[in-house]
């Protein structure tokens, strides 16, 4: 068995892609989380964190010394990083009364899930490499001929027709279910956490997690099942090659579910308005209050990652993924006109597209977050059972409906 | 060859998380054990091709009864010494399950290594190499899709009815319980009777739950 070197890198690519985004991600949303939260207050914000930038200056006595006056805060971004540093140096302190196994595969539940939900995600449009370098600017450059000739060597199946990738991780064809699935187990991480803590907070943090998990993972189901139904699949590759048109975004044919979708996300990542779990005013910090360092930080770093990866999720099935309105593979095309672009353009654009979505709807995440009071628990539980579920299923009901009928059409 | 390392890889680890439930004393440990069974042959399935029974695997099997079997042993703040009261069933109907198993699974690995082909029953296909010819489009969800609500549409409806009935069982057992705590009379408060009235009373609910 010969091994498939184009995929492999490929495939290196997208990983590299992914993890990069996602931790870059998690790490930059922990600072705006508290920088919209001043905003929104008027206040600065997290703005001190500086790194110290020397300047040359006159000493006193005649000649010169370097003075560290200068500082580059980068608008408080630091923060991040010394948030990070501050985890990684801290003592890890193992409380003694803990059940040490489960106590410490907890945290890596929590953040092995969070990161392998993004792998069916389609962050970026079909790649050919072997037309990357075409185009009417770079194919003047006779410099990139060499470059040119081994990706179309490279990436070629062997008889001369160039291969076309996704930049997707894994093009599953249950796309959405694993999505459903993984993060499904990441009710453990919850339950397990606040179990092996032998504390009552924690204890009533990681029940109080679980059964809110479990309630809202069958109104996160449901609320997109109307989606499915008119795409006709579950494949998220598939779903956003449906949604070229601006007329086939899932925020203009099923508007509501949206916020239904939305709301069942931001519940299951245990964020306010739903932070029974963790609820400070009552439970201390719930499931992790007996994690300190690294560990407490795993469990924060894959909430915050959670932020990105459920923008994602929304992204592709309400936003039309990667794609840019009226752009198509060989450029815009508005009604009769046709804008010619290069495929690195389009490539391009694609992913930038893909990652101002996504950052958008972290900051929408994040607004709701400074903007709503947290619910009392049996608000949370009525909303999930009696509300987002009979409305999902009416949805389902009624576009299922439809869709017979257009169908019978 | 590594696809054929990593199955035996995740087939030992099934085998290790089955021991580990039986042997392990702890409830808790015992749970943690048989979710790394589901989720090693979740990975099988997977590998195999099925991806849609792994996901179901995955969704059913670790994320919604497994989720359960946790949260009742957390609610129930279940501890070593309850899992004696459990060794009469483990001897009773665990070993008896397990001897009929591995008696079947005997049989169709005799008649593999001698070549021969097995009795037609009821577990002979299990072993037939020529049903190892998948169709086309097998294990996706759309032919799944297509055979469940199509072919057996009505074995399928039929297991959502028994669910159904189970819910609604489920449904009058608690709902009694809660009229009872409301005839006690409102002292206890909207906000804390789910909180601490609700592992209070899940407890009786629970062990009648068992019972039946």
């Amino acid at each position: 068995m010969t091994l498939d070197w184009a995929f492999l890198l490929i495939t290196a690519v997208n990983l590299v892609a992914v993890i990069g985004l996602l931790l870059n991600l998690g790490g930059v949303l922990t600072w705006v989380e508290r920088k919209q939260a001043a905003v929104m207050a008027n206040r600065i914000g997290a703005n001190r964190c500086y790194i110290p930038v020397p300047v040359p200056a006159k000493a006193p006595g005649g000649g010169w010394k370097v003075r560290w006056s200068k500082r580059f805060t980068l608008v408080g971004l630091f923060h991040a990083i010394a948030d990070g540093m501050k985890m990684l140096t801290k003592e890890d302190y193992t409380p003694p009364f803990v059940n040490r196994f489960i106590y410490n595969l907890a945290p890596f539940i929590a953040f092995v899930t969070v990161f392998a939900t993004f792998a069916v995600i389609p962050f970026g449009g079909p790649v050919e490499p072997a037309r990357l370098l075409d185009g009417p600017l770079l194919s003047g450059i006779g410099a990139l001929d060499g470059a040119r000739a081994w990706l179309a060597g490279f990436f070629g199946d062997g008889s001369g027709a160039a291969r076309t990738f996704r930049l997707q991780l894994a093009d599953l064809d249950i796309g959405v279910l694993y999505v459903f699935a993984v993060s499904g187990t990441g009710v453990f991480a919850a339950a397990l956490a606040g179990w092996s803590s032998n504390n009552k907070f924690s204890l009533l943090g990681g029940l109080r997690a679980s059964a809110q998990m479990i309630s809202y993972e069958v109104a996160l189901g449901l609320s997109v099942i109307g989606l499915f139904l008119i795409h006709g699949t579950v494949d998220l590759g598939r779903i956003v090659d449906q949604q070229q048109s601006l007329w086939m975004w899932g925020i203009v044919l099923q508007p509501h579910m949206f916020f239904l979708f939305l709301a069942a996300n931001i519940a299951e990542n245990k964020r306010i308005p739903f932070d029974m779990p963790e609820g400070e005013s009552e439970l201390v910090a719930g499931y992790f209050t007996e994690y300190s360092a690294m560990k407490m930080g795993m469990f924060m770093m894959s909430e915050f990652v959670a932020i990105a990866v459920i923008a994602g999720l929304v992204t592709t099935l309400f936003f039309g993924g990667y794609h840019v309105p009226f752009l198509y593979d060989d450029g815009f095309h508005f009604g009769e006109s046709v804008v010619p672009l290069s495929h690195l353009t389009v490539v391009v654009l694609r992913l930038a597209s893909f990652t101002l979505k996504v950052l958008v709807l972290c900051w929408f995440q994040i607004l709701i977050r400074w903007t709503l009071p947290k619910f009392r628990y049996d608000q949370v539980m009525r909303l999930g059972w009696k509300m987002l579920l009979p409305i999902s299923l009416a949805n389902l009901v009624l576009t299922a409906g439809i869709a017979q009928i257009v169908n019978a059409r | 060859m590594t696809s054929s390392a990593f199955m035996y890889l995740f087939l030992a680890a099934a085998v290790a998380g089955g021991v580990g439930m039986l042997a392990l004393r702890h409830p808790i440990h015992a749970a943690v054990s048989l979710l790394g069974t589901m989720l090693c042959l979740a990975a099988a399935y997977a590998m195999l091709g099925a991806h849609l029974m792994a996901v179901f695997q995955v969704i059913i099997y670790a994320g919604a009864i497994m989720v359960l079997v946790v949260y009742i042993i957390m609610l129930l703040d279940l501890g070593s010494d309850d899992a004696r009261a459990f060794r009469s069933v483990k001897v009773f109907v665990g070993i008896p399950a397990a001897t009929v198993l591995v008696s079947v699974l005997a049989r169709l690995a005799w008649h593999r290594a001698a070549g021969t082909e097995p009795r037609p029953g009821l577990l002979s296909s299990i072993g037939d190499p020529a049903a190892a010819a998948l169709p086309e489009g097998f294990g996706t969800v759309a032919s799944i899709g297509r055979d469940l609500l199509g072919r057996y549409v009505v074995p399928f409806e039929v297991t959502s009815v028994l669910l159904l009935a189970g819910i609604v069982g489920a449904v009058y057992l608690t709902g009694r319980d809660s009229a009872g705590l409301k005839a006690q009379g409102n002292a206890v408060g909207e906000g804390k009777g789910t909180g601490d009235g609700g592992q209070a009373e899940g407890a009786p609910a629970g062990g009648e739950e068992f019972a039946a």
